[in-house]
C-alpha cells in the first residue's frame, strides 16, 4: 500500500467510525440495561399528590396536577443510555486505533489481497461507495 | 422549439401532478376532520402530550388521585392528552413513555410537536397533519420513482388519486396512529432499493439509506419486519449477481443505521425482543379458514372489494399484452422489471409473516398497501406504453382505467365515513354538549381506557368511576356526594346490564353503554 498509518487512516476512516460506533452502541445497551434495572414503576404508594396539595384536592389553579407522579418520573429519566453511550465512545477511540494499526501492518499480506481481489469482482460501482478494499 | 414543448410538457406534466395531490387532499382533509377519537386513539395523544404519568389509568391510579368521595377534578384527564404551557416542546417526556410503552417516539414526538403549537387545546387535526404529512411523503416518492422508471412523472398521477379509495389506506387515514408515516417510511425503504437497483448503490444513495433505516426503526417496530424482507431480495439479488462488493457496502451502511437506532433508542431491545409488554403471542396456525381470511383481506384492503374483477382484467390483459409483443417480437421490458420483483416477493413476505402473528388487522398490514398500489400503477402502465409511449395519449387511458378498476367505488371513502363513524362522532359530541355536568361512571371493565370512553369523560368538570357492586349496593344520593360543585347535573355512563334510575333520562346507547342524564343529581 505504501501509505503511512496516517494516511491509511483518512483512507479507511470509515472502519474507525464504525468501531466507534460499536463502542457507543455497547454503551448505550449497557446504559439502558442500568436504566431499566432501576425503574421505579409507579405505584400509589409513589405519589405524594395528597401532601403536595393543600386540603387532599386538586384545584384548578394547581398546575401540573401530576407534580407527584412529575417528581418521581423526572428522577427515573437519567438519560443513562446518551451518557454511557459518549463514554464508551470516547473510551473507545484508543482500542480502534490500535486495532486499525494492526489491520494497518497486516493490510498487504497476500492471503488479504486475494480476498479482496476476489470481493472486487463483478464489481460496477466502486468509486461511489463507502467501503473501499 | 422542440426543447420550449419539451419545458412545456414537463411543466404541463408536474402541474397535473400537482393538481391530482390536491383532489387527494381534498378528499382526505374533510374526512379526517370528522374522525371520532376512539379506541387506541386517545393514546397518540397521552402518549405524547403527558409529561409524565403512568401509562395506564387503572385502579390503583385513579385511587391515587386526590378525591372526595371518589369524586376528582375532571382536568386531571384533559390533562392526560393536552399539552399545557410548561411542557410545550419538551420531549423528555414523549422519551420516557415510549421507553415503557411498545412503540418507538419518532411519531409521539411529531405529535408532540403539533400540539405544542396550540398549547390547551385538542383538534384531530393534530394527528391528521401526520398523517397527510405521510402521504405527501408517498406522494413525492412515486413521482420520482415513477420519473425514474418511465421518465415522466404524470404516472404518479394515478397511485396519487387511488390512495383516498384504496380500501387499506382509507382504513388508516380514518386511524389517527403512526401507521401512514410506518407507510411512508417502508415505500421510501423500497423506493432507495429499486433506484439503487437501477442507478447503482451510490454514497449519496447509501447514506440515504442510514437516513431511511434510522427514522423507519423510530417510527414504528414493524418496519423491522418490512425492511427484512425488501433486505433479504435485495441480498438474493447481490449473490445471484456476485456483487460482494455491493454486498459489503451494503450490509455495512444497515449496520450503521441500525446501530444509530441503538443509541439514540436503545428500549426497542426491550420491546422487540423481551417483548416487553406481552403482545403478539397468540398465533393461530394456518389452515382453510386463515387462508379464506387472508383471500377476504386482501380483497378488501388491496382492492377495494373489487379483486376478482380486477385480476381477471389484468390476466386478461397480461395474455393480450405478451402475445402482441410475441407476435410484433418487441423486448420485454428492463427497466422496471427488478422493480416489480423486489416490490411483489417482499410485499407477500410480509404479507405472510404479519397474516400468521395478527390475521387480517388492517394497521399491521399498513405497509402493503403501497406497494400494491405501485404495483397495481405499473401493471396498468405496462399493458398502455405497450402500444403506445405518447403520455398525451396514455395519461387519460391510464387515469379512465385505473379509477375504473379500484374507483369504480369512488365514494368509498365516505362511504367508510357513513357506515361506522357518525355514531361515534355524535357519542364524542354529546360529551362536548353536556361539558358542565359532572360524570359518575358505572361498571367500567377497561379503566385504562375508561372502556375507549376517555375521551368522552374527560369532557366534564368531576368524574368518579364505581363498579356495578358499588351502585347497587349504595344509595345513589351517598354516591352522588362530595362533589364540590354539588348542585351540577350528572351524566352518567351506566353498564348496559345494570338498571338505570327512575328519574334519568336516556340520551344515547353506544359500545356497550347507556348515556343518561340527572338534573342537579345531588339534590
Amino acid at each position: 500500500m505504501n501509505k503511512s498509518f496516517f494516511q491509511f487512516i483518512r483512507y479507511k476512516w470509515y472502519l474507525l467510525v464504525f468501531m466507534l460506533l460499536v463502542c457507543a452502541t455497547y454503551g448505550s445497551i449497557r446504559g439502558a440495561y442500568k436504566e431499566h434495572e432501576r425503574t421505579i414503576w409507579i405505584t400509589p404508594e409513589d405519589v405524594n399528590i395528597r401532601e403536595s396539595i393543600d386540603n387532599g384536592r386538586v384545584s384548578g389553579d394547581d398546575i401540573p396536577k401530576f407534580i407527584g407522579y412529575i417528581g418521581i418520573a423526572e428522577e427515573q429519566n437519567e438519560f443513562y443510555s446518551f451518557k454511557l453511550s459518549l463514554v464508551c465512545a470516547v473510551l473507545g477511540i484508543i482500542p480502534a486505533f490500535i486495532a486499525m494499526f494492526l489491520y494497518y501492518k497486516i493490510y498487504d499480506r497476500n492471503a488479504l489481497k486475494c480476498i479482496r481481489t476476489e470481493l472486487r469482482r463483478n464489481n460496477i460501482e466502486e468509486d461511489g461507495f463507502i467501503v473501499h478494499f | 422549439m422542440i426543447s420550449n414543448c419539451s419545458k412545456f410538457g414537463g411543466f404541463f406534466q408536474i402541474l397535473l401532478v400537482i393538481i391530482s395531490v390536491c383532489i387527494q387532499l381534498h378528499l382526505i382533509i374533510p374526512a379526517t376532520k370528522n374522525i371520532s377519537i376512539a379506541g387506541d386513539m386517545i393514546f397518540t395523544y397521552t402518549l405524547a402530550n403527558n409529561t409524565y404519568s403512568p401509562l395506564f389509568f387503572n385502579k390503583e391510579v385513579i385511587d391515587a388521585i386526590p378525591n372526595t368521595n371518589g369524586w376528582f377534578n375532571a382536568e386531571i384527564l384533559r390533562e392526560w392528552y393536552l399539552v399545557n404551557d410548561y411542557d410545550r416542546f419538551d420531549y423528555k417526556g414523549v422519551y420516557w413513555h415510549q421507553r415503557i410503552d411498545v412503540h418507538p417516539p419518532l411519531y409521539y414526538m411529531l405529535i408532540h410537536t403539533v400540539c405544542s403549537v396550540f398549547p390547551g387545546t385538542y383538534s384531530n387535526m393534530y394527528a391528521g397533519i401526520v398523517n397527510i404529512l405521510g402521504i405527501l411523503i408517498i406522494d413525492l416518492l412515486f413521482g420520482l420513482l415513477f420519473k425514474t422508471l418511465y421518465s415522466n412523472y404524470i404516472y404518479a398521477a394515478l397511485p396519487i388519486l387511488i390512495i383516498p379509495i384504496q380500501g387499506g389506506m382509507v382504513s388508516q387515514i380514518f386511524n389517527l396512529r403512526m401507521y401512514i408515516l410506518l407507510e411512508a417510511m417502508c415505500f421510501w425503504y423500497l423506493y432507495i432499493h429499486i433506484l439503487s437497483d437501477i442507478n447503482g448503490w451510490s454514497r449519496k444513495r447509501l447514506i440515504q439509506f442510514i437516513l431511511c433505516v434510522i427514522l423507519g426503526c423510530l417510527s414504528h417496530n414493524y418496519f423491522y419486519v418490512y425492511a427484512f424482507c425488501v433486505t433479504l431480495v435485495q441480498i438474493i439479488r447481490f449473490i445471484i449477481q456476485k456483487r460482494f462488493y455491493a454486498l459489503i457496502n451494503y450490509l455495512f451502511t444497515g449496520m450503521i443505521g441500525i446501530m444509530s437506532v441503538l443509541i439514540i433508542f436503545p428500549w426497542m431491545i426491550w420491546q422487540v425482543i423481551f417483548n416487553q409488554q406481552g403482545k403478539h403471542t397468540e398465533i393461530y396456525g394456518w389452515n382453510k379458514e386463515k387462508i379464506r381470511d387472508l383471500i377476504g383481506f386482501i380483497n378488501e384492503y388491496w382492492f377495494s372489494g373489487q379483486g376478482r374483477l380486477i385480476l381477471f382484467i389484468f390476466a386478461i390483459c397480461a395474455i393480450c399484452v405478451l402475445l402482441y409483443k410475441k407476435l410484433c417480437k418487441e423486448e420485454a421490458i428492463t427497466n422496471s422489471r427488478y422493480a416489480w420483483v423486489i416490490t411483489a416477493c417482499s410485499t407477500l413476505i410480509y404479507l405472510l409473516i404479519i397474516f400468521t402473528l395478527d390475521g387480517g388487522r388492517d394497521h399491521y398490514n399498513s405497509p402493503e398497501y403501497i406497494p400494491v398500489l405501485f404495483l397495481f400503477s405499473a401493471f396498468i402502465i405496462w399493458i398502455i406504453k405497450t402500444f403506445t409511449n405518447d403520455w398525451r395519449i396514455t395519461f387519460p387511458i391510464l387515469l379512465l382505467s385505473g379509477i375504473a378498476l379500484m374507483g369504480n367505488r369512488v365514494g368509498v371513502l365516505y362511504d367508510y365515513f357513513e357506515a361506522i363513524h357518525p355514531v361515534d362522532v355524535e357519542w364524542n359530541e354529546l360529551a362536548n354538549e353536556y361539558h358542565s355536568c359532572d360524570c359518575l361512571c358505572i361498571g367500567m371493565q377497561e379503566l385504562h381506557l375508561m372502556d375507549y370512553n376517555f375521551y368522552e369523560i374527560a369532557q366534564f368538570d368531576e368524574v368518579k368511576c364505581i363498579d356495578a357492586d358499588g351502585y347497587n349496593d349504595l344509595n345513589l344520593k351517598d354516591i352522588l356526594s362530595g362533589r364540590i360543585t354539588g348542585t351540577d347535573s350528572v351524566v352518567m355512563y351506566i353498564a348496559e346490564d345494570l338498571l338505570i334510575p327512575d328519574d334519568a333520562v336516556l340520551l344515547m346507547n353506544h359500545r356497550g353503554y347507556n348515556c343518561v342524564y340527572m338534573e342537579n343529581g345531588d339534590e
